[in-house]
């Protein structure tokens, strides 16, 4: 039978151990009383709450589970993400267990077949290590070889949720928040080129996969597991991404045909289809109908992603050189 | 990154690049009718099978079965294409089949790759007739092949 002075499993902590680091980090009355002690991830459902994850021989405490609210969509849990506290200096940590899963993509009417890449998010990690534009972590495999990464946990909001009380009328948001918004999204554009420029993609380029960073101010992309099939062209998808953010970023927000007929906007009866964006057919691309404040040049940036588009980017090179451009003329 | 295509030579060695879809039956098609009993025209049959990373396999078993189940089809789908150009009077031994098995995120690079190796003159290809959407995210065989080749006898396209 195991004493709590035993060491426990491939780890140096005995149990004993591992208990008083559990009191340095949690309140008396929130200290298990017992804990299941885990070296082996493969069953993430069977890693719950108040156990004790050891991962490259550091002891993780497990909280709750992350849910797609904060790294993607709708609100269900994700039982293979887990917020934990690092036991050795209490700071907590997000654990994206190893969870192999395939699944079909459909963008607007396209549908391509997706999968999480762990093997993807840990070379990333390494590669982007100190990069404040990107989350911080790195890699561990756990005892049965699956690939843990340990996240630096990020306080703050979405950039897309951060844009949304900026100003008063649109073009109060345009003309005095808009130059600062879009320095921050330049600073992101040559993030993703970086991965570009060094053979990866993001894979998953969302405007809820970019947190607003409270402590730093940066904006930082997050969740980087998702990998497909690029074929002919690495950075397609990651730029498509990109375009649906700044026109989201531009406009404060979506505008979709819906939106315009619900408030009876005449700029509904302007519209054709070649203003729309190119994959998702309800929202408007080219914004300058809706806003004639807003400049040729970046109206031209929008129009790319609009089916109206004849030309394309075809790398965050050209994409990063044209809003630079439009920078350089607004205040 | 694209191979260096700056000598390649012209001649009559001929690669065509292939799948088995359709645009590639038709592709052979136009070979073998154009061609065929042309005596010293040498064809290359290319069949690229880009394997995806390690961890979109659950295991090594079902990686190896899943290169297995492709590289099956794709002999089957050549050694078809090899009988049509036979039949249009193609000799045997001027007729070669390849299956690239690998890490090819890029068929188009592949493809080019394997043109220069054996130092063809003339790619031909079927086109896939791919919508703009499609293009937009993930690019063109056709183009990335079409932009790529340079001082180069021909890109022979068969819709």
């Amino acid at each position: 039978m195991q004493t709590n002075q035993d060491p426990v499993s491939s780890s140096d902590f005995t149990r004993e151990q591992i208990r008083v680091l559990i009191t340095r980090c949690l309140d008396p009355e929130r200290v298990p009383k017992q804990f299941k002690i885990i070296t082996d991830t493969t069953d993430y459902f069977n890693v719950d709450y108040d156990d004790v994850v050891i991962l490259g021989e550091r002891p993780y405490l497990i909280r709750n589970n992350e849910r797609e609210g904060r790294f993607g969509i709708d609100d269900q849990q994700k039982f293979w993400v887990k917020r934990a506290k690092d036991l050795t200096d209490g700071s907590t940590k997000i654990l994206k267990l190893t969870f192999l899963e395939r699944f079909e993509a459909k963008v607007g009417e396209l549908r391509f077949e997706c999968f999480r890449s762990p093997q993807k998010e840990a070379r990333i990690l390494d590669l982007v290590h100190g990069n404040l534009n990107f989350m911080q972590g790195h890699s561990v495999k756990d005892s049965e070889g699956n690939i843990v990464r340990v996240l630096d946990y990020i306080v703050g909001k979405t950039m897309a949720d951060s844009i949304l009380d900026l100003g008063g009328t649109h073009e109060d948001y345009f003309i005095n928040h808009f130059p600062h918004v879009l320095d921050e999204f330049i600073d992101l554009v040559k993030a993703i080129k970086f991965l570009h420029d060094n053979g990866e993609k993001h894979g998953d380029i969302r405007r809820d996969h970019i947190i607003k960073d409270t402590q730093t101010g940066k904006c930082r992309w997050i969740d980087f597991d998702f990998n497909y099939i690029h074929k002919e062209n690495l950075a397609g998808y990651d730029l498509f991404g990109l375009g649906n953010i700044l026109v989201y970023l531009a406009a404060r927000g979506d505008i979709t045909l819906q939106r315009l007929k619900k408030n009876n906007s005449p700029v509904f009866y302007d519209l054709s289809e070649n203003d729309l964006n190119i994959i998702f057919n309800n929202r408007v691309a080219n914004l300058r109908k809706v806003f004639p404040y807003i400049s040729d040049s970046l109206n031209f940036i929008l129009l790319h992603f609009s089916v109206g588009a004849n030309v394309y980017y075809e790398t965050t090179d050209e994409f990063l050189m044209d809003l630079q451009e439009v920078r350089g003329n607004l205040p | 990154m694209p191979a260096n295509l700056d000598m390649c030579p012209i001649n009559k060695q001929i690669l065509i690049a292939v799948d088995e879809s359709d645009n590639s039956r038709r592709a052979v098609s136009y070979i073998a009718y154009m061609l065929g009993g042309v005596p010293e025209f040498n064809i290359t049959l290319l069949n690229i099978i880009p394997v995806p990373p390690d961890d979109y396999f659950k295991t090594e078993d079902e990686r190896r079965s899943w290169i297995e189940d492709h590289e099956s089809t794709a002999k089957k789908v050549l050694e078809e294409y090899r009988q049509m150009l036979i039949m249009s009077k193609f000799h045997q031994e001027n007729l070669d089949v390849r299956i690239k098995t690998g890490d090819y995120p890029s068929i188009a690079d592949a493809v080019l790759k394997v043109f220069v190796e054996i130092s063809a003159g003339t790619i031909v290809i079927g086109r896939r007739g791919i919508s703009k959407k499609e293009e937009f995210i993930f690019g063109s065989t056709s183009s990335r092949i079409l932009h790529s080749i340079k001082n180069c006898a021909a890109l022979w396209v068969v819709e």
